[in-house]
């Protein structure tokens, strides 16, 4: 079993500077931290909405790769932007989720089918280009690069537990004048 | 006894087997409380209308059924209330209230504040627990008016009954 921040680490160590990531919640806090860009997107709002997001992205930017950083809770409460992602096919797009079984920000209670499901599985049967599931950092770190450059939809499910908990500074989430950052260092 | 207690007591009081929930930290104890009880079947969601529906296929088995949720799944709800609405499923809620006290997450402000107007629009009656004592009573109150009315009935539970979430320890959604 993985931690999140280690795998987190290792991806912005792999990530082009011109790669757009979306990130959720917990994981948003953690990469934020860990690769302080303009190019993170953040305004994900609702909790399930990340993927949608990501693929609106990808649509708008074909010429740049997009990231998002998925939850397990969060994706079952949009698996239909599965179906909706895997049809648009977007070849920029690479889809990780942190799968760690629980709804860890809203008091850590156990996900439907925590342990049963496979997100890799959904994501293969919903036609991504590709999907894979990582539960091992040294396989994460060797099958990464390859990764980041396959054809998309790419998928990802990655088998953590709980890191630290990251420091949970909604400023940092919000405002202006991150929104016109991230517009600016788009063009 | 604490609140969460209260409702929890209603749920036995009044035979409710199933409790259906998208977690919040608010109704932690709560859920907790239903897990660990062998005469109710606790069923988390991926999303809160799927609790709407499913209340309806257990009232219809014959078991008495409540949903959990924190107001942002509120808005989740809104159309599936009409299969309530249209067809008289009895529907109480249980909402623990965000953006109203003390919030430190600016994306729970907006249904914070239109929450209670969303369900009011929807046909839910609503009434607001703001300090525990309230809750024993308007607990018993929502169970009985859908049970017994028939109808779709909320509790909405004040964040300042929850404990006050900051930044500073660890915070959550």
């Amino acid at each position: 079993m993985m931690k999140r921040n280690e795998c987190l680490e290792i991806l912005a160590d792999q990530l082009s500077d011109d790669t757009v990531v979306v990130a959720v919640y917990t994981t948003a806090f953690d990469w934020i931290k860990l690769r302080p860009s303009p190019l993170n997107y953040i305004f994900t709002g609702a909790m399930d909405l990340a993927s949608s997001h990501a693929l609106g992205l990808a649509i708008g930017m074909p010429d740049r790769r997009v990231v998002v950083l998925d939850g397990d809770g969060s994706l079952l409460m949009n698996m239909g932007s599965l179906v909706t992602i895997a049809g648009q096919a977007p070849k920029n797009l690479i889809h990780f989720v942190a799968e760690n079984g629980t709804y860890e920000a809203n008091g850590g209670h156990a996900i439907p089918g925590a342990g049963n499901a496979d997100f890799a599985g959904f994501a293969r049967a919903a036609g991504y280009a590709s999907a894979s599931e990582f539960s091992e950092l040294d396989d994460f770190q060797n099958g990464l690069s390859s990764l980041l450059q396959a054809e998309g939809p790419v998928f990802a499910a990655l088998k953590i537990e709980p890191g630290p908990p990251p420091e949970m500074d909604y400023r940092m989430m919000h405002g202006a004048q991150i929104r016109d950052d991230f517009r600016a260092a788009l063009k | 006894m604490n609140w969460w207690q209260d409702i929890f007591g209603a749920f036995k009081a009044n035979d409710v087997a199933m409790v259906a929930y998208v977690p919040d930290a608010g109704h932690s104890a709560l859920i907790e409380a239903c897990v660990a009880d062998n005469e109710i079947r606790a069923v988390p969601l991926t999303t809160e209308e799927e609790g709407v529906a499913l209340l309806a296929g257990a009232w219809l088995g014959g078991a008495k059924g409540v949903l959990l949720m924190q107001s942002s799944g509120v808005g989740n709800c809104i159309n599936m209330l009409s299969l309530a609405a249209t067809c008289r499923f009895p529907l109480p809620l249980f909402v623990t209230m965000r953006g109203q006290w003390h919030e430190f997450n600016p994306w729970q402000f907006p249904m914070g504040q239109t929450a209670e107007a969303q369900l009011n629009t929807a046909a839910v009656e609503t009434m607001t627990a703001a300090a525990a004592e309230d809750v024993a009573p308007m607990a018993a109150a929502t169970l009985d008016m859908a049970y017994s009315g028939g109808g779709m009935a909320a509790l909405l539970l004040h964040q300042s009954l929850s404990p006050v979430k900051t930044f500073d320890q660890g915070g959550g959604k």
